[in-house]
């Protein structure tokens, strides 16, 4: 209406209206390339959660891991320590004695052992453990392209996320799955089958530690 | 033509036709040589040596590492392309027989298959003796097969709770005694993982012809080229960099024959450009080029009749034949008197021209029995071109009895006062054993090979993108037969050092002794009892009842299947190694040999027989010193000989005087290069020897030297200045060994000259 009473405006807002329309086009074109993984299946609360999960710049927490493998009627169950530093990768130290160290950063996977040999992943696991890195830095955008993604929550504050393996996928977990309470991650899960899986349970974490440089020269690279 | 002329034109007709039609009939590529490892007998008694050569010829010679470099930004997958369509190139040539992308671990995995099916034949019974040495330290009352049980499911559950098995999860049920998962730490370092990189992609080949032939070179580069090529057309910016003895042997050869040519052509203008200050008619002295191409010739046949493979290197150190031929060229023509009849002229000259040539042949005909083939060759070479020479030059200029070179008449007089000559004797002399008492030897083998410090820059840092680290070495253990070998290894992988392991293929392998008590009765009766046992324990810990129904399998079928003779299993596996492991060993009809790392610290004990390290051409000086010893002894003795054609020429007085004008000429020069801080070897020695051999010509055509004539000086200045003008010209060579030598002879000759003109040695006015 405003439009119609003033015909001396009306070229201007004319134009105007064309460039919302063709910013609204661009918006349009642009938003398969901007979209946030997992568009569809991660609410904006399901963002802001796993955002708090990965706004600690490093975390320490005890754990216990549970192999399951067909060769035994129950699972392995060991312990020990995961450290976290978001700008160096993810290390997990056993409590079992002679148990090397496992550290995952974005150059792939090393064993140290206590006699300070270093053994790398052999180069064929090099897929696999790019998605598991994605997988604990919450790389979303990595692990789309191979996993389908389901979120669940109950009403009592535990949260699930489960990532199957797209068909042709090339990775060789079958699933993984992160568990959570709220704003924190209790498990985590990798199977490659039903009976060839690690289930591992996280304790109360420590956000922010401070790691010396004796702990990043021995848990890190 | 007088019938005598006819006869000497006919005889140098008839020489250069038969010496010409041979030189066309033989293959120069297969009778001439520019590989340094042909410079060493190729029955050379030291087997360190002669293993380091075979080595060169044998399969580890035709390995190319090769990397392809892509320039940032390229997607890995469009690397990936473009380096399978660069090794398919290889593959599809016939210069190339094997060629593997080292991303692409097939062979690593038929390392592992290969290892997997033999398990039991090569692992077990290592395994079986430690288990039995703890069995005994244990000093357990249960039977063993009931307490390997044991042991084996508590290693496997300790092994199931480490975080490493997660990777071999695939692997245990078919191998719970972990033979193959305890070997990885072993296996590892025998196939060296690169660091990644995300633009690069490297490739081992090996070629199908051996490094130092033409069909291992050309065809080589040829090939690399096509599949450089074929790689850009997935990646336009793609750089292929590659090494391999190949490369190196093609470039000291084309390095080498650049260095001749330039060489010779600069001497040969140092010739002219002195001919021209002494002679009127320079172009008269275009009689002396027939003489020097008829030497050269005949001393080429006589050599290539002699030897079925001759070094280019001979050539070049031989090019003083051309200095020694034309001398006598100078002495005959310049000797020239009016109206006096040639065959005057030649009585005339001949005992200068037989003392001068009679040494020089002596000199070099002790270098005959050297055992190095290139002192054999330059003896050879220059003993018959100094005959060849001689005869010719003699026949050549009878054709030319008037000829005359027209010398320019100097009027330079150097001559010292007869006072003097003794006491500055003395002092030359005390000046050269002062020199002589600062000397010292460096044999260094390398001295003989063309520089090319780009190539080994290059070869450094592929080597090093291969991980192959230069914090190790190589050690080689030789033996008659497998067992032997083998034996032997162990006895230096136990030698080494907590935190210096020796690694190597035979870590892979069961030693005689452990494989002997492994398929004894015995062992076998025991083993038979332990699936049972291993059952039982498994389930009570735990274990499925079926978890390791692969491996009941086979270790049945093991047992029910007679074992392997030790020899043949060896043999029959290391013939079966994929890849590059396969040059880890070998085995011919002289024996058996396994190739190791150790850090470079670590030294091969005494206790450790049949091995020795393997430093690389370099590890073979001590060879040199030896050789530079015998061409030291070879040399005295056509020293000596020198001394006594000289003293039988010219009765023992004057031949001594005669003789110690060299003698001084070359110990001065040696001393004067020690005092420099010089560091001597075998080609100082065999420039000295050629130096003295030179020099002695000048003491004997001074004997010929006539106030009344002075062509005779004329001659003597012509010659001296002429041959140490080439000489100091193969001082610029680049290879050191030449240089050496030029440096060696120019200097001697200069002082053979200073003396000659000063007469110090008061041989003037004898002849």
């Amino acid at each position: 209406m405003a439009l119609a009473g003033c015909p001396k405006n009306c070229p201007k807002l004319t134009h105007r209206m064309n460039i919302r329309r063709l910013l609204w086009i661009f918006i349009l074109l642009a938003l398969p390339v901007v979209a946030e993984p997992y568009a569809a299946e991660l609410s904006a609360p399901w963002r802001t959660r796993l955002a708090a999960l990965v706004k600690p710049k490093t975390l320490s927490a005890p754990f216990t891991e549970s192999r399951s493998t067909p060769l035994k009627k129950r699972p392995v169950v060991v312990t020990g320590t995961v450290r976290i530093d978001r700008a160096r990768g993810l290390s997990l130290s056993y409590d079992q004695r002679h148990a090397p160290v496992v550290i995952l950063d974005e150059r792939g996977l090393l064993l140290r052992h206590e006699d300070g040999r270093e053994q790398s992943a052999p180069p064929e696991a090099e897929s696999d453990l790019r998605l598991l890195h994605a997988l604990f830095s919450f790389d979303l955008a990595t692990l789309e392209k191979s996993y389908a993604l389901t979120a669940t929550d109950s009403p009592d504050g535990k949260w699930t996320l489960v990532f199957t393996r797209r068909d042709g996928a090339t990775a060789t977990y079958r699933e993984l799955v992160l568990v959570g309470t709220l704003d924190r991650l209790t498990g985590i899960t990798l199977a490659k089958t039903p009976n060839l899986k690690t289930e591992i349970v996280l304790g109360e974490p420590q956000l922010d530690p401070v790691f010396t440089a004796v702990d990043l020269a021995r848990y890190f690279r | 033509m007088p019938k005598s002329n006819r006869y000497a034109l006919a005889g140098l007709l008839l020489f250069v036709a038969l010496c010409g039609a041979w030189m066309l009939s033989i293959d120069s590529r297969e009778r001439f040589t520019t590989d340094v490892t042909e410079l060493l007998p190729a029955d050379e008694r030291d087997p360190e040596a002669r293993f380091a050569l075979s080595l060169v010829r044998e399969r580890q010679g035709r390995v190319v590492l090769i990397a392809l470099d892509a320039p940032p930004g390229t997607s890995h997958a469009t690397l990936t392309a473009a380096s399978q369509v660069y090794a398919d190139t290889l593959r599809a040539s016939s210069a190339f027989s094997a060629v593997y992308p080292l991303a692409d671990q097939s062979w690593q995995h038929a390392l592992g298959r290969l290892l997997h099916t033999r398990r039991f034949d090569l692992l077990l019974p290592g395994w079986l003796a430690e288990q039995r040495k703890a069995y005994v330290a244990e000093a357990s009352a249960e039977p063993f097969p009931t307490w390997l049980a044991t042991r084996v499911t508590a290693a496997l559950d300790a092994h199931l709770a480490s975080p490493a098995s997660a990777a071999t999860v695939d692997l245990v049920p078919s191998d719970p005694l972990l033979l193959l998962v305890s070997l990885a730490d072993k296996a590892a370092p025998l196939a060296p993982t690169p660091a990644a990189s995300s633009n690069r992609v490297l490739i081992w080949a090996e070629t199908r012809n051996g490094p130092l032939s033409e069909a291992g070179q050309q065809p080589v580069f040829d090939a690399l080229d096509a599949g450089k090529a074929a790689a850009r057309a997935q990646v336009p910016d793609l750089t292929a960099r590659f090494t391999g003895v190949a490369r190196f042997a093609a470039a000291a050869k084309a390095s080498t024959r650049a260095e001749i040519t330039q060489l010779n052509t600069i001497a040969i203008g140092c010739v002219l450009l002195i001919t021209a200050l002494f002679l009127k008619r320079l172009h008269a002295v275009l009689h002396l080029l027939p003489v020097v191409l008829m030497a050269t010739l005949g001393a080429v046949t006589i050599t290539t009749l002699l030897f079925p493979r001759v070094h280019v290197l001979v050539f070049v150190l031989g090019a003083l034949l051309s200095g020694v031929a034309v001398d006598y060229g100078f002495q005959i023509v310049l000797a020239r008197r009016e109206n006096e009849p040639f065959s005057s002229r030649l009585r005339r000259l001949a005992i200068p021209l037989l003392g001068g040539a009679g040494t020089t042949f002596a000199g070099f005909v002790a270098l005959t029995v050297s055992e190095l083939p290139l002192v054999r060759q330059l003896g050879v070479y220059v003993a018959a071109g100094i005959v060849v020479g001689l005869v010719a030059t003699v026949l050549y200029f009878s054709l030319f009895p008037r000829l005359d070179f027209a010398p320019r008449r100097l009027t330079f007089q150097a001559a010292l006062p007869s006072r003097l000559r003794l006491p500055l004797l003395l002092a030359l002399a005390g000046l050269a054993i002062l020199g002589l008492t600062r000397l010292h030897w460096h044999d260094d083998l390398r001295t003989l090979e063309y520089p090319s410090p780009v190539l080994r820059a290059e070869d450094a840092a592929l080597r090093n993108a291969f991980g192959q680290s230069n914090d190790s070495a190589n050690y080689v253990t030789r033996g008659a037969t497998y067992a032997e070998a083998r034996t032997r290894w162990q006895h230096l992988a136990d030698s080494a050092p907590n935190g210096s392991p020796i690694t190597g293929i035979a870590s892979l392998l069961p030693s005689p002794d452990a494989y002997a008590a492994a398929i004894s009765a015995e062992t076998r009766t025991q083993l038979t009892a332990f699936p049972p046992a291993f059952r039982a324990a498994a389930e009570a810990a735990g274990f499925e009842s079926d978890a390791f129904d692969d491996f009941h399998r086979d270790f049945a079928s093991y047992l029910s299947t007679p074992p392997p003779a030790y020899e043949a299993l060896l043999r029959d596996t290391l013939s079966n190694l994929p890849g590059p492991l396969a040059l880890l060993a070998h085995a011919d009809a002289e024996g058996v040999w396994f190739l190791s790392t150790a850090p470079r610290a670590f030294e091969v004990p005494t206790v450790a027989e049949g091995t020795f390290s393997l430093s690389g051409i370099e590890g073979l000086n001590h060879l040199f010193s030896r050789y530079r010893a015998a061409t030291a002894r070879l040399s005295l003795i056509g020293i000596s000989a020198l001394v006594l054609i000289s003293c039988f020429l010219h009765g023992p007085r004057l031949g001594l005087r005669t003789a110690a004008l060299p003698l001084l000429a070359t110990g001065l020069a040696f001393g004067v290069l020690a005092l420099r801080g010089e560091a001597f070897g075998l080609f100082h020695l065999l420039g000295a020897l050629l130096g003295v051999c030179l020099a002695d010509d000048y003491a004997h055509f001074a004997h010929a030297d006539d106030p009344a004539h002075p062509q005779a000086r004329a001659a003597i200045r012509l010659s001296g200045l002429t041959t140490a003008a080439s000489f100091a010209v193969l001082m610029t060579s680049a290879i050191p060994a030449v240089s050496a030598l030029g440096a060696t002879v120019a200097l001697i000759v200069t002082l053979a000259l200073v003396f000659v003109e000063t007469d110090l040695f008061s041989l003037r006015g004898h002849g």
